[in-house]
C-alpha cells in the first residue's frame, strides 16, 4: 500500500493497457452514441483539426448506424428529459442546440470563444402582448434587406407591427436613419396603456451577456411594475454558428407562441470568428465577404423578430478588458450598427452599451462611481460580462427608451443600485 | 482548453504517446512535458507564457541563492525578495485596480472632498495632483494565483530545508507549469512534486513494467466529470443561479435551499476539477495529494480546513501561518496569526470585499475554536456529533453565500428574502431535491464502502473496464446539458 496516496501496487497498468482500455471505451461509446459523435467534434476551434475530427466521427457514426445500437442513447435521453421535465428547458432541449442540419455553415472558431460566454440563463415565457396588430410594413423600409432576398422569404402578412405613416415617412430618407446609441424619439404606436395589471411584455434574448443585462433590466423595472421582462440567455451563441444554437428556429417558435410588445436582442460576443457560407466556402473574418454574410445573418434574425414584434431594441457590444477581444467586439459593433441603420428607427433601435458603461470614449473600467460616492463593481471577473448590478446601470438607457416609447398609466421609475 | 473537451482529449493523447512511447530518456521527457505544459497554457493566451517563464526563472534563481547561502540573514533576505517579487507579480495582475480604486478613494477623500470625484478622475485617466492611480485594463492570466503559489512554495521549501535547491531549471519549470495543475490547481507543494520528477520520468523503462495507476486515474476522471456535469451544472442552472441572482422573487424555502445548493455546487465544481487534474497527472506517472476529503462531514471549521482545498490550506499553514509565528508565541499571537492567515486566504481568491469578508468569517471561526479549545475531536455521542456537523455545515454555507455574492448588499438581500413565505415555490422540483440530497449524501459514504467499490473496479479486466467507461460516458450523454459550463475556480 502506498501510504502517501492510498493506492495499491496491483492497480497499475502499462501504457499499452491504458491505450487498450481507451480504445475499447471509444469503440463501445461510438457504437452507443453514433448519432451525436459530431457534437463534441464540432466544438474544436481549429478548422483543420475539426474537419479531421468530423470526418472520423462521421465514419464512426456510419459504423454505429450499421450496427444498429446507436438509437438507445437518444431514446434514453428523450425519456430522461420527459421524466424530469427538462424537455423544454433551454439548456437541455435538442430542438435548437446542436442542429447540424440547421445550417450548412460551420464557423472556424469555437462557439465557446475565449473570454466570451460563461453564464447560462433561464427562460420564462408568460403573458400576452399586443403584437397581433394587422397593419403591414413593407420591406422597402430596409432597402438592403430587400436586395438581399432574405426578407422576401418572410410572408408580408407575418410582418405585423403597425408603424404605418411614421414608418413610411422614413423610407429612403437618410435623415430618418438613426445613429447608433442615439435613437430618434419614437412615437407611441399602440393604444394599449401599460400598467402593472397589463405590463409591457419584453422578450430579452441573446448570448450569456443577457443573463446580467436581462436581470438588470428586470431589476430596473422592479416586480409588479408596468414592464415585464422574459429572458432567454444561451451561452456561447451568436448570429453565426446556428449548428450550435439555432436562433432563427427558436425565435420563430417562441415569438409565434407568445406575443410580446418588444424584443431586445443582444448577440455578437462570440461572433468575431471566420465561418463557412452555405456553399462551404470559408469566409475569413473582417473580409468583405464575411461582412456581407454576417450582415445577412443579422438581418435574418431581425426580420424574424420583426415578423412577430413591433419593435426590436438591439443592444450593442460592451467594452471589455482584453484588448484583442475588445478590438473584435468593436468591429462587430460597427458592423451591427451598419445593419441597424438599414432599418427604420421605428423598427430597430440600436442601444449603445459603450455609451452607458464606461461612457462614450472612455476606456474599460471594472467599477463605476455612484452619485453618493460609492464604488460599484459593474464588470464580472472575466472582464467581459456585466455583473447584475452593472446590468442594471447599463440597461438604464433602454429602460428610459421603453418608458418614452410606450404609454404607461404610471410611468415606471428605474430602481438602480445605491 | 478544458478537460472535458475533444480538444483536450486529442492534446492529451498526443502527450501520453509522446511521453510513454516516443521519449524514453528522463531529460527528454522533462523537456517534452515542459513544452506540452507551455503549449497547453498558450491555448489561453500565448503572451502569458512569458509571465510564467519569468515567475519560474525568478523562483529558480532565488532557490539557488538560498540553497548556496549558509548565513541566516542572506537566506532570509533572498526569501523576502522572492516573496515580494511574486506578490508584486500577482498583485499587479490581480489586485492593482482594487488597490488603485481604494487608494484613489482615500486620496479623493482628503484632496477632493469626496471619493467619487477621485475615482471618476482615475477612470477617465485624469491626473489630478499626481496622486491618482489610473484604472488599467489588466487581464488576469489564467491560473496566476495557482502557479505563483507553487513558485513561492518551491522557494519556501528550499528556505525551510524541506528540499535542496534544484539546479535543473527544467525541473523547476516542470513543477511550476505542469499542465494538469496550472489552470486551477491543486497547488501541489514543491516538496511533494519535485522529488517525484526523477522517478516519474524514468518509469516504464523495464520490459513488462506497469507504471500507471490507470484504474485509479479512470475512476477519478469519471468521478470528477460526474460531479461537474451532473451535480454542479444541473444545480447551478436549474436552481442556484436563478434564485441567488434575485432572491426577492422566490419562496423562503427556495432561498434557503439555494444556499445549500451552492455549497454542493462549489464542492462538485472544484473537487470535480481537482479529481480530473489528479487523474491526468496519474496517467503520466505523477502522484498528487488529495485536495478534498468529504469536507461537509466536518464537525468543526478547524476540521473543515483539513478536508477542503487541502493543498491550499496546507500552503497557508506551512508558509503563512507558521511564518507569522504559528502557535509558538502564546495564545493571543496564535489567534491573531490564524485570523490574518484566513483573511489573506480570502484575499487570494480575488480583489473584492466579499472575499475579505469570507476570510474574516473563516479566520474568526478558527480563532474562536482555537481559543475555546474546540474542534479537534468529534463528540463521542452520535447525536451531538450530528449537531456539530450540521452547525459547521450551516456556517460554511453562510460563508459560501458571502463568497459568491457580488456585494455585501446581495447577502443582505438573501437574508431579507428568508421572509418570503407568501411566494409560491417555482423552481424546487423533485429533480433538484434529489440532486441536493445526493450531493450532500455523497459525503456520507464511508471510506470502507468507497474502498470496496474501488477494489471491484480495479479487479475488472480491460474489456469490461473499457465497456464500463463507455457506459458512463453514454450515461453522461443522456443527461448532460447541451453546452459546456465553465469551472468556478478558473476565475481565481
Amino acid at each position: 500500500m502506498d501510504k502517501a496516496f492510498g493506492t495499491k501496487r496491483e492497480d497499475r497498468s502499462s501504457p499499452n493497457g491504458v491505450l487498450a482500455t481507451v480504445a475499447v471505451a471509444l469503440i463501445a461509446f461510438s457504437l452507443l452514441c453514433g448519432q451525436s459523435l459530431w457534437i463534441p467534434a464540432s466544438r474544436i476551434s481549429d478548422l483543420h483539426l475539426r474537419a479531421i475530427a468530423l470526418a472520423m466521427t462521421d465514419a464512426a457514426s456510419s459504423f454505429a448506424e450499421s450496427a444498429g445500437l446507436d438509437g438507445y442513447v437518444p431514446e434514453a435521453r428523450d425519456a430522461f428529459l420527459a421524466a424530469t421535465g427538462l424537455s423544454d428547458h433551454p439548456d437541455w432541449d435538442g430542438r435548437y442546440f446542436n442542429r447540424r442540419s440547421a445550417d450548412s455553415e460551420m464557423a472556424t472558431g469555437s462557439p465557446n470563444a475565449p473570454g466570451a460566454d460563461a453564464a447560462v440563463g433561464t427562460e420564462t415565457a408568460t403573458g400576452t402582448g399586443t403584437a397581433g396588430d394587422s397593419s403591414l410594413v413593407t420591406v422597402e423600409e430596409r432597402p438592403a434587406a430587400a436586395e438581399g432576398g432574405l426578407a422576401q422569404a418572410i410572408p408580408f402578412a407575418m410582418i405585423s407591427p403597425a408603424l404605418g405613416p411614421d414608418a413610411s415617412a422614413q423610407n429612403g430618407d437618410p435623415q430618418g436613419a438613426q445613429s447608433a446609441g442615439a435613437p430618434a424619439k419614437l412615437p407611441a404606436r399602440t393604444a394599449t396603456i401599460h400598467s402593472p395589471d397589463n405590463p409591457l411584455k419584453v422578450f430579452f434574448f441573446g448570448d450569456s451577456q443577457v443573463f446580467s443585462l436581462g436581470s438588470g433590466l428586470s431589476r430596473d423595472a422592479g416586480k409588479g411594475s408596468g414592464i415585464s421582462v422574459d429572458i432567454l440567455a444561451i451561452h456561447s451563441s451568436g448570429f453565426i454558428r446556428s449548428d450550435y444554437y439555432d436562433w432563427p428556429a427558436k425565435l420563430k417558435d417562441t415569438l409565434g407562441q407568445t406575443p410580446y410588445d418588444a424584443a431586445v436582442l443582444m448577440l455578437g460576443m462570440n461572433d468575431h470568428q471566420s465561418f463557412r457560407d452555405s456553399a462551404g466556402t470559408i469566409l475569413k473574418k473582417e473580409s468583405p465577404e464575411w461582412n456581407e454574410a454576417y450582415k445577412e445573418k443579422c438581418r435574418e434574425l431581425i426580420d424574424l423578430a420583426l415578423a412577430s414584434v413591433p419593435r426590436v431594441y438591439w443592444i450593442g457590444m460592451p467594452v471589455v478588458k482584453n484588448g484583442v477581444y475588445e478590438k473584435g467586439l468593436d468591429y462587430i459593433d460597427k458592423i451591427q450598427s451598419e445593419v441597424a441603420l438599414e432599418y427604420s428607427p421605428n423598427l430597430v433601435v440600436r442601444v449603445s452599451l459603450r455609451d452607458a458603461i464606461p461612457g462614450a470614449g472612455k476606456p474599460y473600467a471594472d467599477s463605476v462611481s455612484l452619485p453618493g460616492g460609492k464604488s460599484l463593481r459593474v464588470m464580472a471577473g472575466d472582464g467581459a460580462h456585466f455583473t447584475v448590478e452593472g446590468g442594471q446601470l447599463a440597461m438604464k438607457p433602454l429602460f428610459d427608451l421603453l418608458c418614452a416609447d410606450y404609454p404607461f398609466s404610471e410611468v415606471p421609475v428605474a430602481k438602480l443600485p445605491e | 482548453m478544458l478537460f472535458p473537451t475533444v480538444s483536450f482529449g486529442v492534446f492529451f493523447l498526443c502527450v501520453f504517446i509522446g511521453f510513454w512511447y516516443v521519449f524514453r530518456r528522463s531529460v527528454e521527457r522533462r523537456m517534452f512535458l515542459v513544452a506540452a505544459s507551455y503549449l497547453f497554457y498558450a491555448f489561453w493566451d500565448w503572451r502569458f507564457c512569458f509571465l510564467l517563464l519569468l515567475s519560474t526563472a525568478a523562483s529558480w534563481g532565488f532557490g539557488l541563492l538560498i540553497g548556496r547561502e549558509k548565513e541566516y540573514f542572506w537566506r532570509k533576505l533572498f526569501l523576502v525578495l522572492s516573496v515580494v517579487f511574486n506578490l508584486l507579480l500577482l498583485g499587479f495582475f490581480k489586485y492593482y485596480n482594487f488597490f488603485a480604486e481604494s487608494a484613489n478613494a482615500l486620496i479623493g477623500y482628503f484632496a477632493h472632498g469626496s471619493a467619487a470625484s477621485a475615482t471618476a478622475a482615475a477612470a477617465t485617466g485624469a491626473q489630478s495632483g499626481g496622486f491618482i492611480f489610473p484604472a488599467l485594463a489588466i487581464i488576469m492570466p489564467v491560473g496566476i494565483s495557482f502557479y505563483t503559489f507553487k513558485s513561492m512554495s518551491y522557494v519556501f521549501d528550499v528556505y525551510l530545508c524541506e528540499l535542496p535547491a534544484v539546479r535543473s531549471f527544467l525541473d523547476v519549470a516542470l513543477y511550476v507549469s505542469f499542465f494538469p495543475q496550472i489552470a486551477s490547481g491543486p497547488i501541489v507543494h514543491a516538496v511533494d512534486f519535485i522529488p517525484q520528477i526523477e522517478q516519474a520520468t524514468a518509469l516504464g523503462a523495464e520490459p513488462g513494467s506497469k507504471p500507471i495507476e490507470a484504474a485509479r486515474a479512470f475512476e477519478l476522471f469519471m468521478s470528477g466529470l460526474l460531479k461537474k456535469m451532473v451535480f454542479a451544472n444541473f444545480l447551478s442552472t436549474l436552481f442556484v443561479d436563478p434564485v441567488l441572482s434575485d432572491p426577492s422573487t422566490y419562496n423562503a424555502i427556495e432561498v434557503a435551499l439555494a444556499a445549500v445548493g451552492y455549497s454542493v455546487v462549489i464542492y462538485s465544481d472544484f473537487s470535480g476539477y481537482s479529481d480530473m487534474a489528479i487523474a491526468v497527472a496519474l496517467l503520466l506517472g505523477f502522484k498528487t495529494p488529495a485536495n478534498f476529503n468529504r469536507p461537509y462531514v466536518s464537525f468543526s471549521v478547524t476540521e473543515f480546513w483539513k478536508r477542503w482545498h487541502i493543498t491550499f490550506s496546507s500552503w497557508l499553514r506551512n508558509y503563512l501561518y507558521f511564518s507569522m509565528g504559528g502557535s509558538r508565541f502564546g495564545k493571543a499571537r496564535t489567534l491573531v496569526a490564524l485570523f490574518f492567515t484566513m483573511v489573506l486566504g480570502g484575499l487570494w481568491h480575488g480583489a473584492a470585499l466579499t472575499f475579505v469578508a469570507w476570510g474574516v468569517m473563516q479566520g474568526l471561526a478558527l480563532a474562536l475554536e482555537r481559543g475555546f479549545g474546540y474542534g479537534n475531536t468529534r463528540h463521542p455521542n452520535a447525536l451531538v456529533a450530528a449537531i456539530q456537523i450540521a452547525l459547521t455545515f450551516a456556517f460554511v454555507t453562510l460563508s459560501w453565500l458571502v463568497f459568491r455574492a457580488p456585494s455585501l448588499d446581495s447577502v443582505l438581500a438573501w437574508f431579507a428574502a428568508l421572509g418570503n413565505f407568501s411566494k409560491g415555490i417555482t423552481l424546487l422540483s423533485p429533480l433538484v431535491i434529489a440532486l441536493l440530497a445526493a450531493g450532500l449524501a455523497m459525503h456520507a459514504i464511508p471510506e470502507r464502502a468507497r474502498a470496496s467499490c474501488r477494489s471491484a473496479w480495479v479487479a475488472l479486466p480491460v474489456v469490461a473496464r473499457g465497456g464500463a467507461i463507455a457506459a458512463f460516458f453514454a450515461l453522461l450523454a443522456v443527461v448532460s446539458m447541451s453546452g459546456v459550463a465553465p469551472f468556478i475556480y478558473f476565475q481565481f
